[in-house]
């Protein structure tokens, strides 16, 4: 090995860097101009409607479930759905984080939960969030989850790993919910063979007196999502989705967790109501149903308006503004 | 520790610089100690079967080296063969056996062990040199150069099957880090990890969520998924091999080539002279040939090559499923045997040209090969079974996920005709190699950044660690 040798090698590597940094900030104005697509373009279109005096958070239960229309038509407000298709609670959490650190004038974050999202970790879904690192502490924490991943998101490039494709679909071909209030409903009613579907088997582990406990790192994730808001006067109102049972009984883990969930959020400062087939008898019809997780778009506008119902007997001030 | 994690990009060059900076005379300490370290990565307490395994066939060999009787050898290689076959069958077979004995209403007991990673591939290996020391070739008499010829971390933990006849001299030999040789290394680590990372690891998020419902597959879905599958099990045992064979030429050592575009295959035989070559070669040499090969007639070639196969099959792993698989893979080869006189009379009346008659050959040997690794793939029989009736129902398109087809065709897109140039005959990295270097280093970054932008990042095994 010659002094040429390591000469060439630290060029090389000068040169591996400079590109990642280039790349990456190539790549940081496309997501700039990004406004569909689940690899980040529905964060980028969230943040864009940071301003909205309502924000929805959630998952596709909460994408397709929540009219926004529904809300500013019942709380005067406007509102803009910012919920995504097979993301949980850590999306929620540093998506509000990032709206919260560029500043936002919302009144009012609602956000949908499920109870087995408290109990299964699913942060690393939410690596949509790597190009935004170091905008918030609480996004790099979460991404940051060991010595590892804080190494690899010193790279920019890498910031954009599997997101790329997306966000150059993305800025050719914008979709549909580039402009809309990101409320994209379920059409069509669900079949025979959907209904009489399997429940889902998931079951969180017990403990000897019988409590199913919700993973530390969800619960402060929760915690901290209704107390950030609050910090700055934004109120808070965390909200259970129906789901079509059937004739099948609902597990005794999700009513655990339905009892739980009110404790944290009333905890940290937040209301808290399940708006699903237990509380909601009229949400038990499968004729409001797309599949066994989600309504359809009659269903969307029964569950929107009961929403609007909850969140004015929870904050009887916000109504009417 | 797996090789495509950021630990192993830390380790690789650690280990190189404390190798470059030893003595000579201590390299192979230094690669031994390091070798125990890697694998201590996964189970330290497995170590111990390692350092049995190693144990004893360094001390059989050097018995048989001694041995003049013929009864006393064979006792010797007995010893040896039982003593891997015994190990490999307690932590890989006992539970599998136990199993099938329990449906027969035989009650034996249950032994909760982990697998030891890597243990069929040491235990071959070890085996195998034993065997070629019973056969005549000269045992090792230094037990640390021993030692790491069984454990060198680039091929301890799936292969390639290495001889000691080829992989000791390159071993005692030592030589210095050069720049050429680790710059080579390095481009064709990259080349595994992008076939890893890039393509098998993408296809396989859409291969686990059909393997996962077997039953409720579309035939669309469900023949997307058995593609999906060859093109994954694929890049992602030939990318370890790349990065096995790329880590070792750092250190000087060439290790055997494991695939040689194994889909170009013209038939079920020459897939297997381009498949897992390391492994087809040791069953070739050390069980289909001590069985009589095929110089015993028709029947008892066909016996040979099933029970070869169907061993094969159950190397893989202890289930039905890859007995199966070894078996179909048996039927494949007997037949081709049986059925090859006829074929080419077929061949020579139809007048068709060899271009076209090679294009179809490799066309049934693909999805031959296809078939055989629904069984592979599925979990039991059942779900393979399943799998296989959902082609049968009426056509519905597949559920694809765009963004997973996107990523894997962009990588494939890259790969196929770097394959297509190697099975023509043109060596792809002495062309990349005669470039100026700003080209050279263009590739290089190009690669990279393919792997950073498109690989599925968060380090999932390699599907041949399990066995």
């Amino acid at each position: 090995m010659t002094t040429r040798s390591l000469l060439r090698s630290a060029v090389f590597l000068a040169a591996l860097i400079a590109l990642d940094q280039g790349l990456g900030a190539g790549l940081g104005s496309l997501l700039a101009r990004a406004r569909s697509g689940q690899g980040a373009g529905l964060v980028q279109r969230a943040l864009q409607a940071r301003d909205a005096g309502i924000l929805v958070f959630g998952s596709s239960r909460a994408q397709r479930h929540v009219d926004p229309a529904a809300l500013e038509r019942g709380l005067g407000l406007s509102a803009h759905n910012a919920g995504c298709p097979g993301q949980a609670l850590a999306y929620a959490r540093m998506l509000e984080a990032l709206v919260l650190a560029r500043g936002s004038r919302a009144r009012l974050f609602v956000l949908q939960i499920d109870p087995k999202h408290l109990f299964v970790d699913r942060s690393a879904r939410a690596s949509v969030f790597a190009p935004f690192y170091g905008e918030s502490a609480a996004v790099d924490q979460i991404l940051a989850a060991d010595r590892f991943a804080a190494l690899k998101l010193q790279s920019r490039s890498y910031r954009f790993n599997s997101l790329a494709l997306g966000l150059l679909r993305a800025v050719a071909l914008p979709g549909a919910e580039a402009d809309g209030n990101g409320f994209t409903p379920h059409r069509g009613r669900m079949g025979r063979a959907a209904a009489g579907a399997a429940p889902d088997a998931f079951a969180p582990p017990r403990t000897a007196d019988g409590r199913y406990p919700f993973l530390p790192r969800m619960r402060q994730m929760l915690r901290d999502f209704v107390a950030d808001a609050r910090a700055r006067g934004i109120d808070v109102f965390v909200f259970l989705g129906p789901r079509y049972r059937g004739a099948a009984r609902t597990p005794n883990w999700e009513l655990a967790a339905r009892a739980e969930l009110g404790r944290v959020v009333a905890s940290a400062g937040g209301a808290y109501a399940p708006v699903d087939e237990i509380a909601q008898p009229e949400l038990r019809q499968p004729a409001l149903y797309f599949n066994r997780s989600h309504l359809n778009e009659q269903g969307a506008a029964v569950l929107s308006a009961l929403l609007v119902r909850e969140i004015r007997t929870a904050f009887p001030q916000l109504a009417g503004n | 520790m797996l090789f495509n994690s950021l630990s192993y990009a830390f380790f690789l060059p650690v280990v190189a610089l404390l190798y470059a900076s030893a003595p000579r005379g201590a390299r192979w300490a230094l690669l031994l100690a390091a070798s125990y370290a890697f694998y201590a990565t996964w189970n330290a307490s497995y170590l111990l079967l390692l350092l049995a395994s190693t144990a004893l066939d360094y001390t059989v060999a050097r018995q048989l080296a001694r041995t003049r009787s013929a009864p006393a050898r064979r006792a010797l290689l007995g010893l040896s063969i039982a003593g891997n076959l015994g190990m490999l069958f307690t932590f890989k077979y006992w539970g599998f056996a136990a199993m099938a004995l329990g449906q027969l209403g035989v009650r034996v007991p249950r032994l909760d062990v982990l697998l030891p990673v890597g243990i069929s591939f040491y235990t071959f290996q070890t085996l195998g040199y034993a065997i070629d020391v019973y056969r005549g070739a000269r045992p090792e008499r230094h037990a640390g150069w021993f030692a790491l010829y069984v454990a060198f971390f680039p091929q301890l933990v799936a292969g390639p099957i290495e001889r000691a006849g080829r992989l000791l001299p390159q071993l005692r030999r030592a030589p210095d880090l050069e720049w050429a040789r680790v710059c080579s290394g390095l481009e064709l680590v990259l080349w595994g990890l992008f076939k890893k990372v890039v393509i098998a690891d993408r296809l396989a998020l859409y291969v686990d969520a059909v393997y996962g419902n077997p039953g409720l597959q579309s035939p669309g879905s469900a023949l997307l998924a058995t593609y999906a599958f060859a093109i994954q099990i694929w890049c992602d045992f030939a990318g370890y091999t790349d990065i096995a064979r790329g880590s070792a030429r750092i250190f000087g050592v060439e290790l055997m080539e494991n695939f040689r575009a194994p889909y170009f295959a013209r038939g079920v035989q020459d897939f297997w002279r381009r498949w897992h070559v390391s492994l087809s070669t040791w069953l070739r040499d050390y069980l289909y040939i001590p069985l009589g090969g095929s110089r015993q007639g028709a029947a008892r070639t066909a016996r040979n090559l099933m029970l070869t196969m169907l061993l094969g099959g159950l190397w893989h792993g202890a289930s039905w499923t890859f007995v199966v698989w070894g078996g179909l893979h048996g039927v494949f080869l007997v037949a081709a045997r049986a059925s090859a006189p006829l074929r080419e009379r077929l061949w020579a009346a139809s007048g068709l040209p060899d271009a076209l008659r090679a294009g179809l050959a490799r066309l049934v040997t693909f999805h031959l090969v296809c078939l055989a690794w629904v069984f592979f793939r599925a979990e039991t029989l059942a779900d393979a079974t399943a799998l296989l009736g959902s082609l049968a129902g009426p056509w519905r398109a597949p559920a694809v996920d765009a963004s997973v087809f996107a990523h894997a065709l962009l990588g494939l897109a890259l790969l196929i005709p770097v394959e297509i140039a190697r099975e023509r005959g043109s060596d792809v990295r002495a062309r990349l190699a005669a470039l100026p270097l700003p080209l050279r280093w263009a590739s290089w970054y190009a690669l990279i950044f393919a792997v950073v932008l498109l690989g599925v990042d968060g380090g999932s095994q390699f599907i041949y660690f399990q066995f």
